[in-house]
């Protein structure tokens, strides 16, 4: 049973585009059309207070994203202006000023003498300006490949930058992957560490009519640059589940509908990889793209099936975002009739929807 | 797949309505989970990223956050629920760990678990009974009480169903099933308390009315009694009839009711001899029946058609009427129709009794409160079917997974694999399932982390069981939860670091350690976030916070002392490992302990090791030379060793060389250093004949010695020559090959435009090629002519000067530029003094050397013959020989040319220290200086201090030392000391204290008048041995009494001197 917790007034003076919870779910971003990123914090009585605010791009910012803790406090914004960038939190201390009283009549305490004033800002280790194009999709990876940040934009490039080293995150050095996607429009690092690391981006361009766009969401193996894909109209989001000990890989692709994809490496896939001279793309094998459920490609060392499409009483539907919860259990995504519905698999990879929110 | 499939998809989805932000035309709603529990954040998004909504975005300023109701564990009953149902879940995993099942014994401490499980459900429903009426001035919170309270009660009215069907021990089918259907009586009857409650007030009227059969409840009661196979409690209740001990309707209705029970005992036989009884007494009671014996009394004989097991008597309105639930119906029929049927029955008659109930209350579906006892979970019991049954009722709870999750587990341990409902190992799944989903809903409370990672522990699919390899333990989900768990305090950080770890998590563990120290060091508690880096094991991270802990300190030798005194530097020693600022900082800490514990030679070892391991940033290189000054500058004690030294002047040519100091600061080091170095070497003694690294290094002293001190140059350049004179050819061949690989040495070199004429050995160095533009070493004998005459030309004839300089003269290693631009050139044509034949003799080898193939090849490959051993021609021998041949008369000379001023001062220097010398100005200028022996020639080379090189470079002086034999035998006094004592009474006292010193290690060499002082000035030699006596004797008795002039050699000019 869903409830309504609280609402927090953000205050963005337009529309939001992401919020992104730190690995703790103690922290809060939000980012906007107004070209500004706020942090909230948790605080103990459970409020969400604002720690920080500032305007991070000349343009609207689509996604923003943290990196986990261990890296430190690190958030990357990437926006409209066609730039990415990283801010890393820096937390001055200043002492209150002891004989000033005009100094420190604003923290509280007065004769007690004032706790030391902490300001929080975020700085900018650095503007990445690769992209052509409006960057749409941001994800870092996750934490066992190091830090490492995954970008997408609407120029069809997939870019995915390495930091050198942890403790200088300015420098890095950019990978730069050529979709032959217009409109990529999100992208999601796989979670598993037992398995290589793929990275999937989607392009949310459903009318493309050129051969090389019509598919519309792809998978690339980091190492081995294998890619996979299915076709299916308008990729609106698309998100990993946490592994938990799967040995596959479990994609969630926001489209009309919620397909569930199991990527699994395959023993047999390699001969026709072989066949194939090496090149990965082959169309799966319905021409129709509304039943992807029987869809199923098998190129290259994965083998890509659609395991169940999550529908609404078989209409469809566009379905905007998707998230998973920590342990990969349930899924929630925000639908175009303005509900947001939770999807649980159980046991025995059902899949069926835990909750509909509606308005 | 388990069978209900169909059934759980008809399931009606869960509808919430919430404030969600409304959505308008090119907006959207976005979703994102958070990590911490189950929240849901809605906002409200543009549609496209690409696309600017058209609407104005006035509304969009809050975020909704929405979260799975955690109520279960919002309340601290529950809470305590939580954690002692845990404690009963851990018994439980030990006795599955045991056998799965298989023997009694585990069957017993499984049920006794059940038990106990109930206990705790028991005690929680009945307290959550007494918090809810004691919060009646909240309605709201004692409603939620009470519902949370009837819950449970109905879970483990269910969970006792579970126990007595699937958790007790079930020995033998056939004997056991006569005994389940007693339980299942028991059962029905324990949960509706109804005809006890009637038969209570209707004795209480009884009292009064005399009648009780007239209560209205009398026959209910009575039905129900015998429904419930109470029969002996029936009877009783008929005996209270007012009639009953006049009618004979009633006495044969009693002795019907003896009804025969059927008590277990485990065999077979006791079944057979229950049925045969149990059919014997209901053909009497059917015969009775049948005789019409109660015809006329309708409700005596609905009471006896009921104990015939006639299934028209359970089929009427009256009877079906009295049941609460069809499951009690079902149960009253089969105990009185069929008590020995087998528990198949129970799932084959479930319909028609279901049936039967529903069709008097076609409404009642609906209108049961509470979901869980309508029927359909106890109709899947009964059909066998559990995991259906699981699965249904966690569809039925909710967001309280407590109840499924471990009557899941329980279930497993009892049934393992095979459970009705489900296939192919299925229940295990399930049970997983459901941990997975309880610990998910614990880590809404940050109080319950632990609980919800032990029950993840269990979780053998999706645990760390599921995958063989090692690394399976990464992907756990223990593993994305610990991880998640917000390590705020130090306690709690710790607490799960153990967890980790306990898990065999290690690398989840060093996340979270990594996560603590990143935390630390943004906060500035450097201390702590090394802790937490080295338990990390992280070596990046341990060298940014030694960077940062380095960086604090400023970078000067005060901040550096500081953060090398941090307390968290205290406990650290094996850290060392993990980084190299970190063993620089903890061998920087030990530099310091020592100093300050007065372990001088200990610490110069430590600074020492330091710089020559290049294991430090360069940055701090400064610092630590500038923490060494003080140790430099002990004037009694030479703390450094001359290796030592070199090793910090190797330092110091780097820092020079990449100009990353300010030079002030490099100077005053480097001023010190040469001071030391003259020192220790005179200290030590220091030894040539094998050291040809050691002239290098030499060298390298000198090129400081040329910015920093011209006394200790010139002292350190004839420390070079006698290098180079007792190495020989060795290693000026080796000079030769390695001037490109030591380049590094040499560079320092590169503004020396000198030239030095110190003995048999020509070397020619151009500043940008090899460094030293010229640097000879002339070694001649004795000879009268020199010190007479200005011009020594003819002394090239003389037969000492090859057999001094022959065989060892080298190739100039870069002569040929020189000899292409001035083929008869002599490096200073206008030097008179150095017109001798030693160059010559250089110029004659020279051409020698290119008559051979071999030396071009040397000077290709100068890196193949840096080891000067390597080099089968040394002529050191033959040096040896010609050096004893013409030792005749000691005199010692240096012939230089140098200007009257200059030449004055180093009187005046040599007066200062009571050396006599003689000085006789040639005609060409030059000056020759005589002295009487060897030791006052050292003493004066090593003070040639006012001979300031730096000022005079256009006369390009020239430095010739003659001499007449070899190294001379006062090497062997390490000290001098002048002083009024003779040395005959210094002898005799030492001696007198230790007899076995030898007798020559002590020598006077020279008595001089005292300055100022009665009596004379006695200046003598001490080998170490005697030295060391002196040192060890009652030395305060000397001191007043004798000028002591401690290690003469390192003596320093007098303040305000001139220089």
């Amino acid at each position: 049973m869903f409830v309504a917790m609280k609402s927090i007034p953000v205050q963005h003076r337009d529309l939001i585009h992401d919020v992104a919870y730190d690995s703790y779910g103690k922290r809060l971003a939000t980012c906007s059309s107004d070209q500004t990123v706020k942090v909230w914090d948790l605080d103990s009585d459970g409020e969400w207070k604002l720690t920080c605010s500032w305007r991070a791009h000349n343009g609207s910012i689509w996604r923003l994203a943290w990196a986990h803790p261990e890296f430190g406090q690190i958030l990357a914004t990437c926006s409209f202006d066609r730039s990415v960038c990283i801010w890393e939190e820096v937390t001055t201390t200043t002492a209150p000023s002891a004989g000033v009283g005009v100094a420190s009549i604003g923290i509280g305490g007065g004769g007690s003498g004032g706790r030391p004033l902490t300001t929080t800002t975020f700085e900018k280790r650095a503007h990445l300006v690769e992209s052509a194009l409006s960057v749409t999709g941001i994800q870092f990876a996750p934490r066992h490949v190091g830090l490492q940040l995954g970008t997408c934009s609407n120029d069809g490039y997939l870019r995915i930058y390495q930091f050198s080293d942890i403790m200088q995150i300015s420098v890095l050095y950019c990978e730069a992957i050529h979709t032959k996607m217009k409109n990529c429009s999100c992208i999601a690092w796989s979670q598993s560490r037992l398995h290589p690391t793929l990275i999937a981006a989607g392009c949310s361009d459903a009318g493309a009519t050129d051969a090389a766009c019509k598919d519309s969401f792809q998978v690339y193996e980091l190492q081995e640059d294998s890619r996979k894909f299915a076709k299916t109209p308008g990729v609106n989001d698309l998100q990993f589940a946490p592994s938990l000990g799967r040995s596959f890989h479990l994609l969630a692709v926001a489209s009309q509908q919620i397909s569930l994809y199991k990527l699994r490496l395959s023993t047999g896939g390699q001969q026709q990889q072989q066949q194939s001279g090496g090149m990965l793309l082959q169309a799966s094998q319905s021409s129709s793209s509304l039943d992807v459920g029987s869809s199923s490609g098998s190129t290259g060392r994965y083998a890509l099936s659609c395991i169940r499409i999550l529908e609404y009483q078989r209409c469809q539907m566009s379905v905007w975002r998707l998230s998973w919860n920590v342990l990969g259990t349930v899924l929630a995504s925000s639908l175009e009739d303005g509900t947001v519905r939770l999807w649980q698999g159980n046991y025995a990879d059902q899949w069926k929807c835990l909750t509909v929110m509606t308005p | 797949m388990f069978q209900g499939e169909a059934a759980s998809s008809q399931q009606p989805e869960s509808s919430v309505a919430l404030p969600l932000p409304t959505v308008e035309a090119g907006c959207q709603l976005g979703a994102a989970w958070s990590s911490l529990g189950a929240v849901v954040t809605v906002f409200k998004a543009a549609a496209a990223a690409s696309s600017r909504p058209a609407v104005a975005a006035a509304s969009s300023g809050h975020l909704l956050e929405c979260r799975w109701s955690t109520e279960f564990h919002d309340c601290d009953t529950l809470r305590r629920l939580a954690a002692e149902s845990h404690r009963v879940f851990l018994t439980c995993q030990r006795l599955g760990d045991a056998s799965v099942g298989s023997s009694a014994e585990t069957r017993e401490a499984l049920l006794r678990c059940s038990k106990e499980y109930r206990a705790l459900m028991h005690d929680c429903a009945s307290e959550l009974m007494d918090s809810a009426a004691a919060a009646t001035d909240e309605p709201e919170a004692a409603a939620f009480l009470e519902n949370q309270s009837q819950l449970l009660a109905a879970c483990q009215i269910l969970w006792h169903l579970v126990e007595i069907l699937w958790v007790a021990p079930r020995y033998q089918s056939a004997a056991a099933a006569p005994q389940i259907l007693l339980e299942l009586v028991d059962w029905a009857r324990l949960h509706c308390p109804q005809p006890d409650r009637w038969i209570a007030e209707l004795l209480e009227s009884a009292n009064a009315t005399d009648a009780p059969e007239l209560h209205q409840r009398f026959w209910d009661s009575l039905y129900l009694l015998v429904l419930q196979g109470r029969t002996v409690d029936a009877r009783n209740l008929l005996s209270q009839h007012s009639q009953a001990g006049r009618q004979q309707q009633l006495k044969d209705a009693m002795e019907l009711l003896n009804m025969p029970k059927y008590s277990f005992v485990r065999d077979s036989q006791s079944v057979r001899k229950f049925d045969v009884a149990h059919c014997l007494w209901q053909k009497d009671v059917r015969v009775r029946l049948e005789a019409g014996l109660f015809a006329a009394h309708p409700q005596l004989e609905l009471l006896v058609e009921l104990l015939a097991g006639d299934e028209d008597a359970f089929a009427r309105p009256e009877i079906v009427g009295l049941c609460d639930s069809w499951y009690q119906l079902l149960l009253a029929r089969l105990l009185l129709t069929n008590p020995t049927g087998s528990l198949d029955c129970l799932g084959r008659e479930a319909p028609e009794a279901e049936a039967l109930y529903k069709r008097d209350r076609p409404s009642q579906r609906d209108g049961d409160g509470d979901g869980l006892l309508d029927g359909v979970l106890v109709r899947l019991l009964f059909d066998g079917q559990v995991g259906q049954f699981l699965a249904e009722a966690a569809g039925c709870l909710g967001s309280n997974w407590w109840f499924v999750a471990h009557l899941a587990d329980l279930l497993h341990h009892c049934l393992g694999g095979e459970v009705g409902g489900c296939s192919g190992g299925g229940f295990g799944a399930i049970r997983e399932h459901f941990l997975l989903e309880y610990s998910h809903s614990m880590l809404g409370r940050a109080a319950l982390w632990q609980l919800a990672v032990s029950y993840l522990d269990y979780c053998s699919n999706y645990g760390r069981h599921y995958q063989p390899s090692p690394h399976a333990a990464a992907a756990t989900p223990q593993e994305a939860l610990l991880v998640r768990v917000p390590p705020e305090s130090q306690r709690k950080a710790e607490q799960i670091f153990a967890a980790c770890h306990a898990r065999g998590l290690l690398d989840s563990a060093n996340t979270v350690a990594r996560t603590v120290a990143r935390r630390a060091l943004d906060k500035g508690c450097l201390g702590n976030a090394l802790t937490w880096a080295i338990r990390a094991r992280d070596p990046r991270l341990v060298a940014a916070i030694a960077d940062k802990f380095l960086l604090g300190a400023g970078g000067d030798s005060a901040g550096l002392a500081r953060a090398a005194s941090a307390d968290a530097l205290d406990c650290l020693a094996t850290s060392a490992l993990l980084s190299n600022r970190m063993a620089f900082l903890c061998q920087y800490k030990l530099f310091h302990d020592r100093v300050s514990a007065g372990q001088l030679a200990e610490a110069a070892d430590v600074a020492a090791q330091l710089l020559s391991s290049r294991m430090i940033p360069r940055r701090y290189w400064l610092s630590l030379l500038q923490d060494c000054l003080p140790l430099l500058e002990l004037r009694h004690q030479a703390v450094f060793t001359s290796a030592q030294l070199f090793d910090l002047m190797h330092a110091l040519a780097e820092l020079r060389q990449a100009d990353c100091a300010p030079a002030e600061r490099l100077s005053v080091v480097q001023a010190s250093l040469s001071d030391a170095l003259r020192r220790a070497m005179i200290d030590e003694n220091f030894h040539y004949s094998s050291a040809s690294s050691s002239l290098m290094e030499l060298m390298l002293a000198c090129r400081f010695s040329a910015s920093a001190n011209s006394r200790h140059r010139s002292w350190l350049l004839r420390r070079v020559s006698m290098a180079t004179h007792s190495a020989g050819a060795e290693s000026s061949d080796w000079f030769r090959g390695s001037a490109g690989a030591s380049s590094r040495f040499l560079t320092p070199f590169s503004s020396w435009t000198r030239v030095w004429k110190l003995g048999s050995t020509m070397y020619s160095m151009k500043p940008a090629t090899l460094y030293i533009d010229r640097l000879e070493l002339i070694i001649k004998s004795d000879n009268p002519v020199c010190m007479d005459k200005s011009k020594p030309p003819d002394t090239a004839r003389e037969p000492s000067i090859p057999a001094a300089g022959g065989p060892s003269i080298p190739q100039p290693s870069n002569m040929e530029v020189d000899s292409a631009a001035n083929p008869a050139e002599t490096p200073t044509p206008r030097s008179g003094a150095s017109q001798n034949d030693g160059f010559q003799v250089v110029n004659r080898r020279r051409r020698d050397d290119k008559t051979s193939a071999g030396s071009e090849r040397k000077r290709q490959q100068p890196d193949e013959r840096t080891d000067p051993s390597l080099d089968p021609k040394r002529p050191k021998e033959a040096n040896a020989g010609t050096y004893a041949k013409v030792a005749t008369e000691p005199k010692f000379k240096i012939c230089m040319e140098a200007s009257i001023g200059m030449i004055d001062d180093f009187l005046w220097e040599n007066d200062a220290l009571d050396i006599k010398v003689e000085a006789i100005r040639n005609a060409n200028g030059s000056v020759i200086l005589a002295f009487k022996d060897e030791a006052q020639l050292e003493l004066a080379l090593a003070n040639l201090v006012s001979i300031s090189w730096d000022t005079c470079t256009t006369a390009l002086p020239p430095l010739v030392v003659e001499r007449a034999r070899p190294p001379p035998p006062c090497r062997r006094y390490r000290a001098f000391y002048s002083g009024s004592r003779s040395i005959e009474e210094i002898r005799a006292r030492l001696l007198s204290k230790n007899p076995d010193l030898p007798q020559d290690g002590i020598r006077a060499f020279k008595e001089v008048p005292a300055k100022g002082a009665p009596g004379k000035t006695l200046y003598m030699g001490f080998s170490a041995e005697w030295e060391d006596a002196l040192k060890k004797d009652d030395f305060a008795a000397y001191i007043g009494a004798w000028k002591i002039v401690f290690h003469l050699l390192l003596r320093r000019r007098p303040a305000g001197d001139r220089r």
